[in-house]
């Protein structure tokens, strides 16, 4: 039987329910029927922009109708649909339309400057998607190849393009929708960005159920019990922060969400003392912490807390662990040598293994082949398939409780779930003219969590001039919040940079 | 007791965002805040008796806004 693709998950639940509400977003209230209506009017728009077939399009809205049914649309007119953010500055979009091969920009806000000349736009500014005639669109939805197209930090100081495929979506999904009890009735929250692939999750967990993706304003968001409450969410799933912010608020009193069956968490590590707060205002809830990388589409292991607060396990760090791999899924883990190991990096392959990086030189070193005994590094050379691990970076530790994340085997870091690799912040930093040297670091935040901050070098470095520039390039949690000038950075004893008294050095 | 909360908030945005000075006009978000310091402002603001909540500095537009809706609570 051939897997459904995104869009025909969707559509399968227009046929069966279409009169169910399938999208709440700003003033608006979809049922299945008008949203697909919808995404048909921009997709008819779409395909008239670029009448010899987009294979990208590119969705810059926020919290927005536009995002949504623009997400369908790209998806119906046959296309890729690549989630742009548009708090982003401007030169980092254009840098992404090119690098990803946008052919449409379907939007809502103000087109950025510097897009590709061959980049169509389907502006939407001032128009009414939700209403007027369905036309009919001369296309067949996407349902093989690429779904999605997501950029992470890369390390070398250009964003990485991860191609998603329908096929990596079909296990995951309908794992999900199983095992959350997802249906018509259920109300998910929608938290994420669309830049961000949980937001995969909501939309079709939901949409493929028959079940409301409910999305908050950026104010109802920041109020998470109360847009529990108000809005009947059913099914809660976000980065931790948003726990412990809701904790230090005193907003998780006993059984504040009596409503609320499903907590769910990803993206950061979460303390046993956050999901027992959480726990506590949402007992009738079930938690779950879940874990991947979006090379490994959306979250690859989980771990469910058990209801009686008594039993849960203690781990070394404090975390919740992260459970097993999916059933479908395999998982390893090795150490430095490359053999298997309690302690070590977490290693996975299987039908939800992305098949490489937009740019393949970004394959190189990412990946491994181990028959059982040893293992070797694919080094960018020969074919890359589907018996090759992906190297999660993620230090982990087995125990009876499946896995307990421990931390990152390089520069990567979490900043409110957001993930960065602090080599492509330095590389934009060293860019600058007045700068020799920098380096930059993830250190404890005043107020809790980490922030970035920057250690550079160079005559006439005017750090006020240096976050402006670098404002102009990276999203606004990548740019360091302090800056230091130094004469010289400092050395250890092995003539590398010391990174451990540079961090101290801005405690 | 308007310019009192003004003077108040005046005062946390500029400790939490450690900016050396803030004006009544200013939005919180354009002055380059994100949301932890937002739930920052927050928890000061009330140690110091002013009831608002971390989504009045998404509806408000400018910290005297903020200072009457503070004082009107």
């Amino acid at each position: 039987m051939k897997t459904p693709g995104l869009y025909d998950r969707f559509a399968a639940t227009v046929r069966r329910w279409p009169d169910q509400l399938a999208l709440e977003v700003a003033d608006h209230r979809l049922t299945y029927r008008e949203l697909a209506d919808t995404a048909d009017r921009l997709a008819a728009l779409v395909l008239a922009a670029r009448p010899d077939r987009p294979r990208r399009v590119g969705v810059l809205a926020g919290r927005s109708l536009t995002a949504y049914a623009g997400y369908l649309a790209a998806l119906r007119a046959g296309a890729t649909v690549v989630p742009l953010n548009p708090s982003f500055p401007a030169a980092r979009l254009a840098l992404l339309c090119a690098r990803a091969g946008v052919d449409v920009i379907v939007t809502d806000v103000e087109v950025p400057a510097g897009l590709p000349a061959e980049t169509a736009v389907v502006d939407l500014r001032d128009e009414r998607p939700a209403t007027g005639p369905v036309p009919v669109v001369d296309a067949a939805p996407a349902s093989t190849g690429v779904a999605y197209l997501l950029f992470t930090s890369g390390s070398t100081g250009v964003p990485k393009g991860v191609p998603v495929t329908h096929a990596n979506t079909a296990e995951y999904l309908d794992l999900s929708i199983a095992r959350y009890g997802a249906g018509p009735g259920c109300r998910f929250s929608q938290t994420f960005d669309l830049t961000f692939d949980p937001s995969v999750f909501d939309l079709f967990v939901a949409w493929g159920s028959g079940a409301t993706v409910v999305v908050p304003r950026r104010d109802e968001l920041m109020a998470p019990v109360d847009f529990v409450n108000r809005r009947g969410i059913t099914h809660w799933y976000s980065v931790p922060w948003f726990a412990a912010m809701a904790d230090r608020l005193g907003l998780l009193t006993p059984n504040a969400m009596p409503g609320l069956r499903w907590s769910l968490f990803i993206g950061d590590r979460l303390t046993l003392d956050e999901a027992g707060a959480w726990q506590r205002a949402a007992p009738g809830s079930t938690v779950e912490n879940t874990y991947g990388p979006t090379e490994l589409t959306v979250s690859c292991t989980t771990y469910r807390l058990p209801a009686e607060r008594d039993t849960w396990p203690v781990t070394v760090n404090g975390t919740v662990p992260i459970g097993d791999a999916y059933p479908h899924l395999e998982a390893v883990v090795l150490d430095e040598d490359g053999h298997p190991a309690d302690d070590g990096e977490l290693c996975v392959r299987g039908p939800q293994r992305f098949a490489g990086y937009l740019d393949p030189a970004d394959n190189a070193g990412r990946f491994l082949s181990w028959d059982g005994h040893t293992s070797r590094r694919y080094d960018g050379t020969g074919p890359l398939d589907e018996t090759h691990w992906y190297r999660t970076g993620d230090r982990v530790r087995a125990g009876a409780t499946g896995l307990v994340h421990l931390g990152r085997l390089d520069h990567q870091v979490k900043v409110q779930g957001y993930r960065i690799e602090l080599g492509e912040i330095e590389a934009l930093v060293r860019a600058h003219d007045s700068v020799d040297d920098a380096i930059v670091l993830a250190v404890p935040a005043r107020l809790g969590g980490l922030e970035i901050v920057a250690a550079v070098t160079g005559t006439g470095v005017r750090t006020a001039d240096l976050t402006s520039s670098l404002r102009t390039q990276l999203p606004r949690y990548m740019i360091p919040a302090r800056i230091k000038h130094l004469t010289t950075l400092p050395l250890n004893d092995s003539r590398k940079i010391d990174r451990l008294r540079l961090a101290a050095a801005f405690a | 007791m308007p310019l009192t909360a003004e003077i108040t908030l005046r005062q946390i945005w500029a400790d939490v965002l450690e900016l050396d000075e803030v004006d009544d006009d200013d939005n919180f978000f354009d002055l380059g805040a994100d949301s932890m310091q937002a739930v920052e402002v927050v928890l000061r603001a009330r140690e110091i008796g002013l009831n608002i909540e971390v989504p009045d500095l998404f509806t408000t537009g400018t910290l005297a806004e903020l200072a009457t809706l503070a004082a009107g609570r």
